[in-house]
């Protein structure tokens, strides 16, 4: 009987791998955000570097990407930091959900450069965030702030524009 | 006609359920799953959305997202993670709510870390933070509100100015209107100004958007006829413009149509045949009963001049209540939003008094309005708010209805310079309360006219992020109070370090400090005592110069994430509290005349012959309440069938210089030693030489290291909610209250470990409608949770959701 209830709290507790999936997802959505994004005006390194703050399986997911997938013939870089004072020039910055608390200081440290701030978790754009993940009715969507994004001095694209949940 | 309405939502609801929820047929899940990183990525957004919508977010992340990675806006004043707080702080959603079971925002504040939430009457409950609950103690059952506590919705105080403390069936919001609770535990003056010395709750209410269900809301009926319904209606316009509009109700009963009547030495009932039933001790009566007891000496127990139908008009009613409120958001491109809200309010409860009868029962009547303004204008945010309408805090007790006036205004700017965040505002509040329009010619109320209390702030928050990772945070706060004319400062240093990033450690020293109320300082109330045994008339009395109650608090809190889907918190804390208060006597007087020596042979009609007069003042206590404690917690998302939570609070609070003396034993020992006088003196006052004696003497021994008991030692909640199939759910909470001894200036009693267990089945009929049956106290355990209250056994309801 005690193996039977053992079983079952452990048949519980296994966690589904839905997660990695999920992080697969949002490096695919980041990826197809890059292209539906004009940094014409950026003069920085002639890569494209996506730079993440917390988040280690969507890292190594947009690496996995960035072996076989250019930005514009542009070559993929993945950059991972821990703390908002060591991003470097970067395309665009993903903050994961368990790192959102860095939100306003992130975007003062990048107020005045061109990237676009993804964050995962709903209403940080009203922090600074272009970008914003969120779930609802069991599926993924994304909320954009255009005033966000042009305060960078990027273009967004009318396309990216019509799919997300546009917040003021 | 209120069932009436209820079973057409109910019915409407049902309808609008049998609706199908269409779905994308384009792609199948199978063709996703065979699909290539490589392919994935030359899919377009559009089509890549389709693919990510068919392979659904897992329960599990949803949940995760849900209860794990909350958001909490009311410990730094923006949205940060709840794991990342400075404060010991809880956010409450409202799924989380709904999965409960829980009937009122009350109960639900069960599923909180720290708060201790016992039940007086059926549905009315007393809420503490942890603990320092009636103090000073031995005194008036208005004692034992909850004056620790700020209340708020969407920021705005709702408050009780006049005696202090949350009058929790005035708020005018219901489950429909609610986003989330945020609990802020400990000192928070320093953010929120002055009664948030124990803590905050902050109601936030659900912003509408454009995925906002038009209509949703619940309906539930049970047991002692009690019904609980809230419909909300929302509606996104486009251009940045949203309206909404709810409304709830509550129906509930108490299983008795008796009250408790306090003990007196030889309380008898005279019976019709001239007999009379002796009682030693205090306990519950009918209501016509309670008005022909009378004392040893024949003197009426409850005040003559009573009307018992006004101070109880319906008994058996435990609370009626219902809100309406409405919501406009605009929110146009560009950099500013307005939010504006208003609202109404009626309600009638009967449970613990708030006035100083024979009985612990009393009833109270609200009516209350409100409007709301936000307005965000790029950092700087504004809010102004005004409540306002009519309370009857006693009814049938003349003096304690009032009109009641309260207006708040407040400016913040949010400043980010790099890792600095820098957070000013001003605010200005504004209580007034007015007695005389409810006052016949020749009554005295309570406070006899206008009264206003005005309190001027200005405030600094600094938050800063050095070396990367630690957080620093100092918050400092001055008020300017009208009355007292003083200026008091509140300050909140805390600091967090993260190990890594599974792990968290802070640390907070905090001061707050009470407002003022109008009792306080304001009270002029003389109670004629005709028929009753002497003093003839207590006057009470405000005092517009005291100190206001203050607090310090250091806490240690330890927060770590296991695993993605468990989050335990571990909190310590110390605080030492004084400045307390209360109205107690100052002196009492006898009026000596030759005539009352005809009654030499009776001291009792001797004495009431003088017509005493005690006079009451509000002043300050040398009492000094010192407490530690200790929180644990956890929430832990085993799999997407299987939620648990837990948590448990520990305390511990010693009383330094208390006073064990009550109010009537300070003033039966001024009289007695007044009336030893009159023998000694008795050629003087035969010959009018002297009219009048006069003493303010009072017991000066006080006590030290004395345990508070009123305070459980021991409380906390263990959930588990569970979903074998998708459209089953199944919920059940216990919480539990260790024995705790209570005292007031009549009685003491102790009241019993209680553990309350809930559960609630939900079975989802398809995606607009969910039918529920709920058991609150499902072994019911007849017991009371407070003090000179109600048993209030188990209520069984069955009840419908839906939204569309």
């Amino acid at each position: 009987m005690k193996k039977i209830v053992f079983l079952l709290l452990l048949s519980l507790m296994v966690t589904s791998p839905a997660s990695s999936q999920m992080s697969q997802f949002k490096a695919l959505f980041l990826f197809n955000f890059a292209k539906n994004v004009d940094w014409s005006d950026y003069g920085g390194t002639s890569d494209f570097v996506i730079t993440v703050i917390g988040n280690d399986e969507l890292a190594k997911e947009l690496k996995g990407l960035a072996k076989i997938r250019k930005i514009n013939n542009s070559n993929l870089v993945i950059k991972e930091v821990r703390n908002a004072e060591e991003v470097g020039d970067s395309h665009i910055i993903y903050l994961s959900a368990t790192q959102s608390s860095l939100m306003p200081i992130i975007a003062s440290y990048q107020k005045d450069n061109p990237v676009l701030i993804v964050a995962d978790k709903q209403g940080l754009c009203a922090q600074g965030a272009a970008i914003s993940f969120f779930t609802a009715n069991g599926k993924l969507k994304f909320e954009i702030c255009p005033r966000n994004v042009e305060s960078h001095g990027i273009k967004i694209s009318q396309r990216l524009l019509a799919l997300g949940s546009v917040v003021q | 006609m209120k069932k009436f309405i209820f079973l057409f939502i109910l019915t409407f609801a049902c309808v609008a359920g049998f609706s199908q929820d269409p779905q994308n047929k384009e792609m199948t899940r199978e063709q996703v799953l065979t699909m290539s990183v490589d392919e994935l990525s030359q899919l377009p957004l559009e089509d890549l959305m389709a693919a990510m919508d068919l392979m659904g977010v897992s329960s599990m992340e949803e949940l995760t997202n849900l209860l794990i990675n909350k958001g909490v806006s009311s410990a730094s004043k923006r949205v940060e993670n709840a794991f990342d707080s400075p404060l010991a702080s809880t956010t409450l959603t409202k799924e989380e709510i709904e999965m409960s079971g829980a009937t009122t925002i009350e109960e639900a504040l069960r599923l909180v870390p720290g708060v201790i939430v016992r039940e007086k009457t059926n549905g009315n409950f007393d809420v503490h933070i942890r603990g320092l609950d009636n103090l000073p103690q031995k005194n008036m059952l208005i004692y034992s509100e909850n004056t620790n506590t700020l209340l708020m919705i969407d920021g705005r105080p709702v408050f009780n100015y006049v005696h202090g403390g949350i009058v929790w069936e005035t708020l005018p919001v219901g489950f429909a209107d609610i986003d989330r609770i945020e609990v802020v535990r400990g000192p928070a003056s320093a953010l929120y100004g002055p009664n948030a010395v124990n803590g905050v709750i902050n109601i936030l209410t659900e912003k509408t958007n454009a995925s906002s269900s038009l209509v949703s809301g619940s309906g539930q009926m049970g047991t002692q006829n009690t019904y609980t319904g809230d419909i909300a209606i929302r509606k996104d316009w486009g251009n940045g413009i949203t309206t909404s509009v709810t409304s709830n109700y509550q129906h509930r009963e108490r299983d008795t149509k008796e009250i408790y009547v306090f003990g007196k030495e030889g309380m008898s009932l005279p019976d019709n045949s001239g007999g009379r039933t002796v009682f030693d001790g205090g306990r519950f009566f009918q209501i016509d009963q309670y008005s022909r007891l009378v004392d040893a000496n024949g003197l009426s127990i409850s005040d003559p001049f009573d009307d018992i139908d006004e101070l109880f008009d319906d008994p058996g009613l435990a609370r009626e209540n219902y809100g309406i409120n409405g919501y406009v958001g605009y929110n146009p491109e560009g950099i500013a939003s307005f939010d504006l809200s208003g609202g109404y309010q009626n309600s009638y409860v009967n449970s613990s008094t708030l006035g100083d009868p024979p009985t612990s029962f009393g009833g109270r009547k609200s009516n209350t309005w409100y409007g709301n303004l936000q307005a965000a204008i790029g950092r700087l945010k504004l809010q102004t708010n005004y409540t306002g309408g009519t309370q009857n805090f006693a009814t049938g007790d003349q003096g304690f209805k009032i009109d009641m006036g309260q207006f708040n205004a407040s400016a913040e700017f949010d400043w980010q310079i790099k890792s600095l965040n820098l957070h000013p505002g001003v605010s200005f509040q504004n209580a007034s309360y007015d007695d005389s329009p409810y006052l016949k010619d020749g009554e005295s109320g309570y406070l006899n006219g206008k009264k206003e209390l005005n309190t001027l702030s200005a405030s600094l928050r600094a938050d800063y992020l050095a070396f990367g990772k630690l957080r620093l945070v100092a918050a400092l706060r001055a008020e300017k109070y009208n009355y007292p004319d003083k200026l008091y400062g509140s300050w909140q240093f805390a600091g967090t370090l993260p190990i890594g990033e599974r792990q968290r450690i802070r640390a907070v020293y905090s001061r707050a400090n009470r407002s003022s109320f109008i009792v306080n300082s304001h009270s002029n109330y003389t109670w004629d005592r005709e028929g009753r045994m002497p003093p003839r008339f207590i006057h009470f009395a405000g005092n517009e110069d005291y100190d206001l109650m203050t607090i310090d608090m250091i806490e240690l809190g330890y927060r770590i994430r296991p695993a993605s889907n468990i989050v335990l918190e571990a909190e310590v804390f110390g605080s030492d509290s004084r400045n307390y208060g209360a109205l107690m006597p100052a002196s009492t007087t006898l009026n000596l005349s030759p005539e009352i020596f005809q009654y030499a042979d009776n001291p009792i009609m001797m004495l009431m012959a003088t017509q005493p007069r005690t006079s009451i003042v509000y002043q300050n206590m040398e009492l000094d309440a010192r407490q530690i404690g200790a929180s644990i917690s956890m929430d832990w998302v085993l799999s997407s069938r299987l939620i648990a939570k837990m948590h448990a609070t520990w305390q511990k609070t010693t009383l330094q210089d208390f006073s064990s003396y009550t109010r009537d034993e300070i003033i039966e020992m001024q009289m007695m030693s007044l009336a030893q006088q009159i023998e000694p003196n008795a050629m003087e006052i035969m010959t009018g030489q002297l009219t009048e004696l006069s003493t303010s003497a009072k017991p000066e021994d006080l006590q030290d290291d004395l345990e508070h008991e009123s305070t459980p030692s021991l409380w906390g909640m263990v959930s588990l909610t569970y979903k074998p199939i998708e459209k089953v759910e199944i919920s059940s909470y216990g919480y539990y209250l260790s024995e705790q001894t209570f005292a007031n200036q009549y009685a003491s009693q102790t009241i019993d470990p209680k553990f309350i267990l809930n559960a609630k089945a939900t079975y989802k009929l398809n995606n607009f409608a969910k039918v529920f049956i709920n058991a609150r106290n499902i072994l019911n355990d007849n017991s009371n949770e407070f003090a000179f209250m109600d048993n209030v056994g188990g209520i069984y309801l069955v009840g419908l959701r839906f939204n569309y």
